[in-house]
Parts: structure tokens; C-alpha cells; sequence
């Protein structure tokens, strides 16, 4: 028996992608005043982010509990010797401690999880996710899985042009990325996910030039092992940035995602940019 | 305790030791969570210390017990009504206060100990609560008591033991807590839950831990159903205030928060309330007979006192200001935020720049993260290479790109630049606006050559323009302009001249810019705010398209500068 992998909803791993690789994919919790939603369950993105620029009420996002990954552990734990666990960054998010606290709950019963910290976000935890179950695939002991997922990690980057940090700043996430507020002047931010904690990285001044800045960036960091383009709002748009950068991913090929609700809510509509993870 | 297992036992000559040991508990997880119930602390006043007085209150009480306790518990509970009343503090404490004095009676009408003494005081204390306070709220420590009161009840008759009760009642609690925000907009909009409730919350809890002979009252509790805040690391909760509501709060008058005890002969706690309902707001009157406790935010406490002085003898009086308090608290949370958003302050690169102008030192400074020194000049005030040698000397770091902005200064800039120790680079910024751009790619944790390379970059793409008036006739590239007259120049070339800076900044920038430009137009010293909007409005009408930012540059000479990117 191969070990499973699973994973959360932060990691805006398209459906059919989780499929192909067979990886579980545990939904975080959107809630927009007294209604919740599970990401990417219940609600659709479109729908989302129309209602997020409405902006009547703000919607805040909660960890999913302890007992949902028990209730897949154990429903996993049939078909597999061991479960590997890869979540969005412990830094903004419990999910993580939620997904540890599950497996420490499953152990009593002979089930082994290994809950991995990627300190990622995004499709840079999902192409994470991708790689392990590869390897899961290949054969791969959970502590070799383990390892895999670690080194992954360590080369993955999420980084994307905002529109504005007015939803990073309310969703109370706006970490070190507060630097960049300190501009009087009008500037498209750069953000990324560096330690786990949002930093700004760079600001553009126009959009355009913010877009050829990412550009540049996936660039400067290939050779890559994987490269997936991000939009929140701008599927045409992502899709032509992808075919741009396919020559710096490594089948020539550059995957498109939309972000679902739980990251969108902080990174708002307009947002481009990638996950990708730099070759060894 | 002897015995967790043995709960559900009727009366118990012990039981007085009980109830000190679930004061002890629920002492200690109110210490625990001091901080957490401080920062959610938002009504009535948001003055932060919500935690702190439900600690007090309960230390006064535990202080009480630990000199006594009778094993007797209608004695015992009676003793810690009495000290609860005494000792409480703040609106929190006051109508905690309730809560024991609920107990106390419940203990006293011969319940013991028990799931049914609990229920029945849980009651009792709900009753008498909503009397205490003359507006009584929902969405406070209140609605939690009745929610309480009506689970235990309906937990008595499902088992009636009191583990069974007190569990029911502390995850009611919980869940009264959580929906809080949606019975009152205050907590709503600030983004909280009810703190006093929450820390009610957390007390029950502690005493069903305590009754079951666990660890009690140690964990950190996240306040429940605030999505945000369980899905936050700790450290980062204070900064969970809502940044509106924190401003929004900064010019509210709150006076002074009055608590006093009065001790007399029949004195009527619902006539005090009146009064100092009259007096004040968030009036809390508990007690009756000889004596009571009053609570009141009041702009001049020495009235509240004078009414109670009538009454009786007056002790533990406490008076502070909450004006004081509140803004602390509001100060506080923002600095958090702050901190927290402070970049990490390793410079490996600082910025030297000449800058005129009050608003053009301010965007030179914003845009430089801290490791910017400005030196002041510019057309009619070039700095000497002292001048900028002095602030390369002055900058923090060894490599110091210099931003001459200003075509004369450039070689100044240079000279400045061999002088030095340091490993300086100047960087020909011909005017302030390309200055900016440059400033706005620099990253002060990256080295000079990498920041040198980009900022260069996007120095050389926008191009600079400025309005003036012309002080004498001249005929320069094909543009006659008379003195007196504005003239425009673009890229160091006089293209436009006319009557009116507005009709020159449209000759100038017709057919140069496009839906993918980005004008910013800095008004001088002569320009006001007003002119500068409107300058704007009628440009952003006549150039269909482009995106036009206004800043208030200061520059004096130029009625106008501005970029296009």
C-alpha cells in the first residue's frame, strides 16, 4: 500500500489536478457576516469576488477543525500505510496546528500522519503537493515523502502583483508587507510569501510594469521544477502571462490557476502572479 | 475535590471547600487570558481593561476565601457575594458581582451544591443583573448569564448532575459568546466579541476542568467564533482591532469611570440606578439594603459622589479617566500593528537625495524606508559637495547611492561622491519626479549594485515636465514665450507656452500620453490643494484615459512639475 497525500484548500490546486494525482484536499472556511462557506465548495469564485468588491461586509476565513482531518485520516488510513499532510504556512493560518493536533489524536489509534509546515501559500504549496504525490506514486516511504515535501518547500515561492493591500490590510494579515504602505505615492505591491509571513518585495508604479516585474522575476529564478501563472480575477490575461513563461518551465508548459476564496480574501480581485518552485 | 468522580452527589458538609477551589480556577484562567479578554475589551467604553477588572474582582473575592473558608457553603458562598460586591471593579466585575450574589441566594433557599443549586442561581444571577444595569443590552455579559441560566435548566432535567449542568452551561456560554457581534454593532464593527462575556466564558469552563480534575484554567482560550482570530498565530491578536474602529473612537469623550461602595441603612439600589442613570452612562447599581455597589461613567465624578454621600458612608472608592484610557488602548493597538509591519532594519544600501519642497522631502522620506538623508536643494539653491558630502558621511551604511535630482547637481553629486570613504554611486537624476521613480524600485536590504541597476532602469523610462512662468522673452526650440507668460517644458525641451498653466499643461501633454500613462502632477508652493484637484479633473476630461495622480510637491519656482510613466 503507498502512503496518501492530502492537503488544504489554500494550496488552489485545481480540481482535476488533485484528481489526476490523487491528493485529498481539506476545504478552509469563508465566512461572509453570519454565512459560511467552505472554499471552493460552496462557493464559486466568480461569485466570490463580485462579493468581495461589493465590499459591504468583509469575509474572514477560519482554519478547518481537528475533526475534519481526523474524519480523513482515519477514512484514509484503510487504503494506506501512512498519510502525509501538507499545509499553507503556520505564520497566517492555524491549519497547520489543526492538521497536527489530528494526527497526534490518530496516532492512539495506529495511524501514521505526518503533518508537514511548508511555510507556502497558494499553488507554491499545491506544485508542492504535486511533486510529493509524484514521488507517493513512485513508491516513496512516508519518510521519504516527508523529505521530498521539505525540500520542495524550501525552493517554492508565492509571489503576485496586487491591486491595492487594502485586503491584506483588513484581513489582518498585512505583516511585513506594511513597509510598503509607507509610500505616499500611488503603487502596485509586490507581495510574497517569504518565511511564511507576506513581505513586499518590490512596487511598481503601473500595472503593466508591475506585470513585466513578475515576468522578470520567474525568469530570474529558472531553471524550474514547476511553474504554475496565479490570477484572482484575469483568467484570459493569466493564461497569456503562462504562455509567455512557458519556455522557463520545465515541460514547456506553464499551468494557470485562479485563487479561491481563502487567499483571494487577502490578496483581492485584480491579482496576478505565480507559485513556482526553482530546480535542485 | 477528593473525588471527581462523585459529582453528582446531593449536599456535602464540604462543599464550602469546593467553591474556594473554584474560585482559585477561575482566578487563574482570568490571569491566563488577562490580555486577550483586555484587547477585545470594546463596550461600553473601549478603554482595554475588561481582563484586568474581572481579575480584580476575582482576586478580592479569593483573597477573602484564603483568609476564610467555612465548609459551610450557603456561608461560604455568602462571603464571596459580599467580597465580589466589594472588591468589584469596572461594569465587568460589577455584573460578575451579580453572578455570586445569584449563587449566594440560590445556596442560602437550601439548594446544596449541585447541579440544581447552579441552575437555580444561574437564574437568579441572570435576574438580578438585567435589573442592575438601568439600559440593559443584549450582546454582553447578560445575554450570556440568561442563556446560562435557561441551558442549565434544560440540562437539569436531561442528568442532573453537576458536571452535566456546568458543562452545559460553559459551552453555552461559549456559543452565546460567539454570537455576541451579531446582537451588537459595536462589537460587530470593531470586529470582537463580547469581552466580559468571554471572560464569563472562560471561568465556567475552568470550573467544569476543576470538577473533572483536570489541569484548570492554564490554557490560552481564543475567543470563540471570531474566524479571524482562532485562524491567528498568538502575538498577532492585538492587531485585530479593526483599524477603523480604532480611529474612529480617538475624538469620543468617555469622562471618567466612578465606582464606589456606599454603606447606610435601607437603601434602595433601584433609586440610586435612576439617579445615576441621570448622572451619567453605563450605570451598574448592585446591592440592597445596607450595603451597595455603584458603577457610573460620568463627566464629573465628584456629582456621583456627592449622591452617594447623601446615602451613607462611602469606601472603596476607585475614579480614572477613560479618555486617557481610551486612547491609550486605541494607541496601543495601532503601535502593535506597527511593530509588527517594521521592516527588519538591516541596511545594506542607504539613499543621499536633494530634494526642495515640503512635499517632495515627505515623498522622498515615505518612499525611502527609513535609510533616505535628504539634502536640501535645488534650481535656485544647489548644495554645495560639502553639503552632500556631509550626508553621505551621515547616511546608515557604507554604500550610499546618491540622487542629485537635478541636472546642476549632478556633478556636484560626483565630486561629493570621490571624496568619500564610503562606496557611493550617483545616480544622474536629472529632476525629482525621475528621482522618485528611482527611489520607488530601491530596497534598502539589497546591495548598491543591484539597487543602482533597477532604480537606474526606471530613472531613464519616465519622462519629466514642468510649468513656470517665464521671466524674460526667449525663442527656444521653435517656442516663442513672452515674459510673464507659463511655459512648458517637457524632456528639457520648451514645447508649450500660453496664458494660463492650465492651457499649457494641455498643449504640452496632447498626443504624450495614452491609457497605459500614468501622469502625477506635483503643484508648487503658489499652487493650492484646491487648484491642484481641479487642474487634475480637467486634464483627466480632456486626456480621455489616462490615470492622473495629484501630490502636493512645495516645489517653489514650478507652478508645476509632473512625470509621465
Amino acid at each position: 500500500m503507498a502512503i496518501a497525500v492530502v492537503t488544504d484548500s489554500t494550496s488552489d490546486l485545481p480540481g482535476e489536478l488533485a484528481l489526476q494525482y490523487g491528493i485529498s484536499v481539506v476545504p478552509l472556511h469563508v465566512n461572509f457576516g453570519d454565512k459560511t462557506y467552505r472554499d471552493g465548495v460552496d462557493i464559486e469564485p466568480d461569485e466570490f469576488y463580485a462579493r468581495l468588491q461589493s465590499g459591504k461586509t468583509f469575509p474572514t476565513t477560519s482554519a478547518p477543525s481537528s475533526g475534519a482531518f481526523i474524519e480523513l485520516y482515519q477514512e484514509l488510513a484503510r487504503s494506506h500505510d501512512g498519510i502525509i499532510s501538507l499545509h499553507l504556512s503556520s505564520k497566517v493560518s492555524a491549519t497547520y496546528a489543526s492538521a497536527a493536533q489530528a494526527a497526534e489524536e490518530v496516532r492512539e489509534q495506529g495511524i501514521t500522519v505526518e503533518a508537514v509546515d511548508t511555510l507556502q501559500a497558494s499553488m507554491a504549496l499545491g506544485l508542492v503537493a504535486i511533486g510529493v504525490a509524484k514521488a507517493a506514486a513512485g513508491g516513496a516511504s512516508l519518510d521519504e515523502a516527508v523529505d521530498k515535501a521539505k525540500s520542495l518547500s524550501s525552493r517554492a515561492t508565492f509571489t503576485g502583483l496586487v491591486e491595492t493591500l487594502e485586503y491584506l490590510q483588513k484581513g489582518g494579515r498585512i505583516g511585513k508587507a506594511q513597509a510598503l504602505l509607507g509610500s505616499l505615492l500611488r503603487i502596485k505591491p509586490i507581495l510574497a510569501l517569504v518565511d511564511g509571513e507576506a513581505h513586499g518585495i518590490e512596487r511598481a508604479r503601473t500595472r503593466s510594469r508591475g506585470i513585466a516585474r513578475i515576468k522578470s522575476l520567474v525568469a530570474e529564478a529558472a531553471p524550474l521544477e514547476a511553474l504554475c501563472v496565479l490570477h484572482t480575477t484575469d483568467p484570459e490575461l493569466a493564461k497569456e502571462i503562462a504562455e509567455d513563461l512557458s519556455q522557463y518551465a520545465p515541460d514547456g508548459k506553464a499551468l494557470a490557476a485562479r485563487l479561491g476564496p481563502v487567499v483571494g480574501t487577502y490578496l483581492g480581485p485584480g491579482m496576478l502572479g505565480f507559485g513556482m518552485i526553482r530546480a535542485e | 475535590m477528593t473525588d471527581p468522580s462523585d459529582t453528582s452527589r446531593s449536599t456535602r458538609r464540604t462543599d464550602g471547600f469546593l467553591l474556594r477551589d473554584f474560585i482559585r480556577c477561575a482566578t487563574r484562567a482570568l490571569e491566563t487570558n488577562r490580555d486577550t479578554l483586555n484587547a477585545l475589551n470594546v463596550f461600553p467604553v473601549p478603554d482595554g481593561d475588561t481582563g484586568t477588572n474581572m481579575v480584580l474582582t476575582m482576586r478580592a473575592i479569593r483573597d477573602e476565601l484564603d483568609r476564610h473558608v467555612d465548609a459551610n457553603p450557603s456561608i461560604t458562598s455568602a462571603r464571596i457575594a459580599r467580597a465580589a460586591l466589594l472588591g468589584a471593579r469596572g461594569n465587568s466585575g460589577l455584573i460578575l458581582a451579580q453572578y455570586f450574589k445569584g449563587l449566594a441566594e440560590s445556596l442560602a433557599d437550601g439548594y446544596d451544591v449541585s447541579g440544581e443549586g447552579f441552575a437555580r442561581g444561574m437564574r437568579i444571577a441572570s435576574e438580578i443583573a438585567y435589573r442592575a444595569v438601568p439600559k440593559p443590552r443584549e450582546g454582553t455579559m447578560l445575554t450570556v448569564f440568561r442563556e446560562c441560566a435557561d441551558a442549565s435548566e434544560r440540562a437539569l432535567k436531561e442528568k442532573p448532575g453537576l458536571e452535566h449542568v456546568m458543562t452545559v452551561a460553559a459551552d453555552q456560554a461559549m456559543d452565546t459568546v460567539r454570537r455576541t457581534p451579531e446582537m451588537l454593532d459595536v462589537l460587530r464593527d470593531a470586529g470582537v466579541v463580547d469581552s466580559g462575556g468571554f471572560g464569563f466564558a472562560i471561568m465556567l469552563r475552568s470550573g467544569v476542568q476543576a470538577l473533572r480534575g483536570e489541569e484548570a484554567g492554564l490554557e490560552l482560550i481564543a475567543p470563540p467564533g471570531l474566524s479571524g482570530l482562532p485562524d491567528l498565530t498568538p502575538g498577532t491578536r492585538l492587531t485585530s482591532i479593526r483599524s477603523e474602529f480604532l480611529e474612529s473612537i480617538e475624538g469620543e469623550a468617555w469622562g471618567y469611570c466612578t465606582v464606589f461602595a456606599v454603606e447606610g441603612v435601607d437603601l434602595d439600589p433601584e433609586s440610586v440606578r435612576n439617579q445615576m442613570d441621570a448622572l451619567g452612562r453605563s450605570a451598574v447599581v448592585a446591592g440592597s439594603g445596607t450595603l451597595i455597589k455603584v458603577h457610573v461613567h460620568i463627566e464629573d465624578p465628584g456629582a456621583a459622589l456627592s449622591a452617594g454621600l447623601k446615602l451613607g458612608t462611602l469606601s472603596n472608592i476607585d475614579i480614572h479617566n477613560m479618555d486617557e484610557q481610551a486612547r491609550e488602548w486605541a494607541s496601543g493597538h495601532a503601535a502593535a500593528a506597527g511593530e509588527l509591519a517594521e521592516p527588519p532594519v538591516q541596511v545594506t544600501t542607504a539613499i543621499v537625495c536633494v530634494a526642495i519642497g515640503e512635499g517632495f522631502v515627505e515623498l522622498f522620506k515615505s518612499a525611502g524606508y527609513g535609510a533616505v538623508v535628504i539634502v536640501s536643494g535645488g534650481d535656485s539653491m544647489n548644495p554645495s559637495t560639502a553639503d552632500i558630502l556631509a550626508a553621505v558621511e551621515k547616511a546608515p551604511s557604507d554604500n550610499v547611492i546618491v540622487l542629485p535630482n537635478n541636472k546642476n547637481i549632478i556633478g556636484t553629486a560626483q565630486q561629493a561622491a570621490q571624496l568619500s570613504e564610503k562606496e557611493v554611486t550617483v545616480l544622474p537624476t536629472r529632476s525629482m519626479q525621475s528621482g522618485l521613480a528611482a527611489l520607488l524600485e530601491f530596497s534598502p536590504e539589497r546591495e548598491i549594485e543591484k539597487n543602482s541597476a533597477q532604480m537606474e532602469e526606471s530613472q531613464s523610462i519616465i519622462r519629466s515636465g514642468s510649468v513656470s512662468v517665464a521671466i524674460r522673452d526667449a525663442l527656444l526650440d521653435g517656442v516663442a514665450v513672452k515674459r510673464g507668460q507659463y511655459m512648458g517644458v517637457l524632456d528639457e525641451r520648451l514645447v508649450a507656452a500660453g496664458n494660463s498653466s492650465l492651457d499649457v499643461l494641455k498643449q504640452m501633454l496632447a498626443g504624450q500620453v495614452d491609457e497605459e500613462s500614468l501622469l502625477t502632477l506635483y503643484s508648487g508652493a503658489s499652487v493650492d490643494k484646491l487648484a491642484l484637484r481641479q487642474t487634475a479633473a480637467i486634464l483627466a476630461k480632456s486626456l480621455r484615459g489616462v490615470e492622473i495622480e495629484t501630490q502636493s510637491g512645495g516645489q517653489p519656482d514650478y507652478d508645476f512639475l509632473l512625470s509621465i510613466e
